[in-house]
C-alpha cells in the first residue's frame, strides 16, 4: 500500500516526465486512496510544474517540454476537476495579459498563460493587438492584480507605455503590478516606462507574479 | 571586384576587397525611406548595393489564396498553405496565424499529396528576367527556401508542433523530409530551366531570446539528417549554403558545421549571439552574416552604432568569413539618414588592406 507521500510523488513525477497517460493514472490512484483533490493539485501537479520550471532554467528542459508539461497538467486536471469543491483551491491571483496594440505575436504570451494557469492564476487573455483601453477596461472589469504585456518588436513595445499611462489616468496604477516581456524588452526599458518588472522569459515572469502574490 | 566574387571569397574564408553588404529592410521601412530621400523607382538593394539576390519556388500545397476581410489597417486571408492569417496592410510584421490547416497527422495526410514538384511553382518569365538582370549586375544569386521546423509552422501551430516534436517524432520527421524533398526538386527544375545559383539561402528559426525551441537531442534525431541531406544536395550543385536561424542557437553551431552549413545568419544580439565570440570560437569552420544590433540604428546618439560596427566588423572580417547584415531586419524606426550612415561605416571599417 503506497503512502500519501508516495502517491503524490507519483503525480509529480508524471508531470515532470511529461507522461500524459501516467498523470491521469497517478491522479486516479491518489483520489482512490482518499487524498483530497486539491492536495493532488497543490502537492502533486503544481510541485511537478515547479520542478519542470527548474529544469528549464538550468537548460535541461526546453520550450517544447514546458508546453508539454502544461498539456500533461491539463490532462491530469480532467481527472481531478470533477472532485474539486468550490473554494478548494484559492487562485494565486488574477492576471490580465495581452500582446500590445500593433503586435500580432502570441507564442510567448500563450506559453506564459499556460504556466500562469499551472501556477493557479486566473488569467484574462486579451489576445493580440490589444489596445491600452482594452487593458484598462479588463483591469476594471475583473479586478486584476497583475497586468502582463508582451511585444516582439521594438516598434510595438512603445505601446506598453500607453497602457501604463492609461492605468494611471484611470486611477488603477497603484492597484496592479505591471510586468512586461518579449524579445526586445529589458529591465532598463521596464524602469523607463514605469513597469514593475521585466521578465526574461515565461518561467521568470510567472515566478515574479507568484512572488508578488505571496508577498501581498 | 564584383559582388558574386566578393561573397564567394568570403564564404571560402578568404579576404576580398571589402566586407560584402546585404540587409533586409521591412516594406514599411522602405516606405519611410521613400519620404526621406530614397529615390523613387530605386530599390534599397540597388541604392545601398546589397550583394545577394534571391529566387525561390512556391513550396506550399498551393491552396488558392483568398482575401477574407480587410480594412484600413489589416488584411485577413487564407494563404496557400490553407491557413488563415492576419497581417498589417503594409506587411510590417510577421503575420498572426488565426487558423492552421493541420491539426493532426490525419490532416497532414490530406495535404502531403499536394507537395509534389510542378511547373506552376515558379514565376518563370519574370523570375528568369530578374535572374539575368541580377546576374549581369554581378550579384551572388541564391535559391531561397524556408525549410524544417520553421516551415512546418505554416501547417501546424507552434504549440502543437512542439508537442509533436516530443510525442510524435515520426510525423515530424515525415513533414521535414517531404518539405525538403520538394525544395530540392524545385531547385533542380529551376537549374534545368536556366537559373545558375551560387548559393542556397535556407530559412529555419530554431530559437528565441532565451534558447532553443527544443533540445539539441530532438534536433539531432529529427532535423540534423535533413539539413545534412540539403547541404549534400546544394554542395553537389556547387552552391554554398547560408542558414537563416533566429534566436539563441549557439548550441547548434557544431551540428550546423557538421551538416555543411557554410554561413550562419542573422546572429540576433538580443538573443546573446555575440559575433565577436562566435568568430573566435567557430570562425575557421563557418562564416557569419549579421550580428550588428539593429536597435542601435534607431538611436539619436550616433556613437554606440559606430562603436558596434567598428568593434564587430574589424574582428569578424579577419581572414574572410563575414558578410554585413543587421542582426535580423531593419524596422521602420530606422531613418534613411541613419541607415546611410550604417552603410558608410560598414564600408569604412570593412575595407581590406
Amino acid at each position: 500500500m503506497s503512502t500519501e507521500e508516495e502517491l503524490l510523488e507519483g503525480v509529480k513525477e508524471a508531470v515532470v516526465n511529461l507522461d500524459v497517460e501516467g498523470v491521469k493514472e497517478a491522479s486516479e490512484k491518489a483520489l482512490v486512496a482518499g487524498i483530497p483533490a486539491y492536495k493532488v493539485v497543490t502537492d502533486g501537479m503544481a510541485k511537478g510544474m515547479e520542478n519542470v520550471g527548474q529544469k528549464y532554467e538550468v537548460g535541461e528542459y526546453f520550450l517544447a517540454e514546458l508546453i508539454m508539461a502544461g498539456e500533461t497538467m491539463k490532462e491530469g486536471m480532467t481527472v481531478i476537476e470533477p472532485h474539486l469543491k468550490a473554494g478548494d483551491i484559492r487562485a494565486a491571483g488574477r492576471c490580465v495579459i495581452g500582446t500590445v496594440r500593433g503586435d500580432l505575436h502570441d507564442i510567448g504570451k500563450n506559453v506564459t498563460i499556460t504556466l500562469l494557469k499551472a501556477a493557479n492564476f486566473d488569467v484574462i487573455d486579451l489576445g493580440v493587438d490589444a489596445s491600452a483601453e482594452q487593458f484598462v477596461e479588463a483591469v476594471k472589469e475583473h479586478g486584476a492584480d497583475i497586468v502582463a504585456m508582451s511585444a516582439l518588436l521594438t516598434t510595438t513595445m512603445i505601446e506598453m507605455r500607453n497602457v501604463i499611462e492609461g492605468l494611471e489616468e484611470a486611477g488603477l496604477r497603484d492597484k496592479v503590478k505591471v510586468i512586461i516581456g518579449g524579445a526586445p524588452i529589458t529591465r532598463e526599458y521596464a524602469e523607463e516606462i514605469g513597469a514593475d518588472a521585466a521578465a526574461f522569459d515565461a518561467v521568470e515572469g510567472v515566478r515574479i507574479c507568484s512572488e508578488w502574490m505571496r508577498s501581498d | 571586384m564584383i559582388s558574386c566574387e566578393r561573397v564567394k571569397l568570403t564564404l571560402k574564408h578568404r579576404e576580398p576587397d571589402q566586407v560584402p553588404i546585404h540587409d533586409s529592410p521591412w516594406q514599411a521601412t522602405e516606405d519611410r525611406w521613400r519620404s526621406e530621400g530614397l529615390p523613387s523607382g530605386v530599390s534599397p538593394a540597388d541604392y545601398f548595393g546589397f550583394e545577394l539576390a534571391g529566387f525561390g519556388a512556391d513550396t506550399s500545397p498551393q491552396f488558392p489564396v483568398e482575401v477574407l476581410s480587410e480594412d484600413d489597417e489589416y488584411i485577413v486571408e487564407r494563404n496557400s498553405f490553407g491557413g488563415i492569417r492576419k497581417n498589417h496592410r503594409d506587411f510590417s510584421t510577421t503575420p498572426m496565424i488565426i487558423d492552421y490547416p493541420c491539426k493532426s497527422r490525419k490532416d497532414w495526410g490530406e495535404i502531403k499529396p499536394r507537395l509534389k514538384p510542378n511547373d506552376y511553382r515558379v514565376n518563370w518569365v519574370s523570375d528568369l528576367q530578374r535572374f539575368h538582370r541580377e546576374r549581369s549586375r554581378g550579384r551572388f544569386i541564391t535559391y531561397n527556401a524556408a525549410v524544417g521546423y520553421d516551415k512546418i509552422q505554416s501547417y501546424v501551430a507552434s504549440e502543437r508542433l512542439l508537442k509533436a516534436v516530443i510525442m510524435e517524432p515520426e510525423w515530424v520527421k515525415e513533414m521535414y523530409w517531404t518539405d525538403a524533398e520538394l525544395a530540392m526538386a524545385m531547385c533542380d527544375r529551376m537549374i534545368k530551366t536556366g537559373f545558375k545559383f551560387n548559393g542556397a539561402f535556407l530559412f529555419c528559426d530554431l530559437g528565441y531570446r532565451r534558447g532553443l525551441f527544443f533540445s539539441p537531442k530532438h534536433f539531432v534525431e529529427q532535423l540534423h539528417p535533413v539539413f545534412k541531406e540539403l547541404c549534400r544536395y546544394f554542395h553537389g550543385h556547387g552552391m554554398h549554403v547560408i542558414l537563416h536561424c533566429c534566436g539563441r542557437v549557439k548550441d547548434l553551431i557544431p551540428y550546423f558545421i557538421e551538416e555543411g552549413i557554410d554561413c550562419l545568419q542573422p546572429l540576433e544580439v538580443k538573443s546573446g549571439m555575440d559575433l565577436v565570440k562566435l568568430k573566435e570560437e567557430y570562425g575557421d569552420k563557418i562564416s557569419f552574416m549579421g550580428g550588428i544590433d539593429v536597435r542601435l540604428m534607431a538611436l539619436e546618439n550616433p556613437k554606440p552604432l559606430e562603436k558596434e560596427i567598428r568593434e564587430k566588423v574589424l574582428v569578424a572580417m579577419e581572414g574572410g568569413g563575414y558578410i554585413y547584415h543587421s542582426d535580423h531586419s531593419v524596422p521602420n524606426n530606422v531613418s534613411f539618414q541613419q541607415y546611410n550612415r550604417v552603410i558608410e561605416l560598414v564600408r569604412k571599417y570593412g575595407k581590406y588592406k
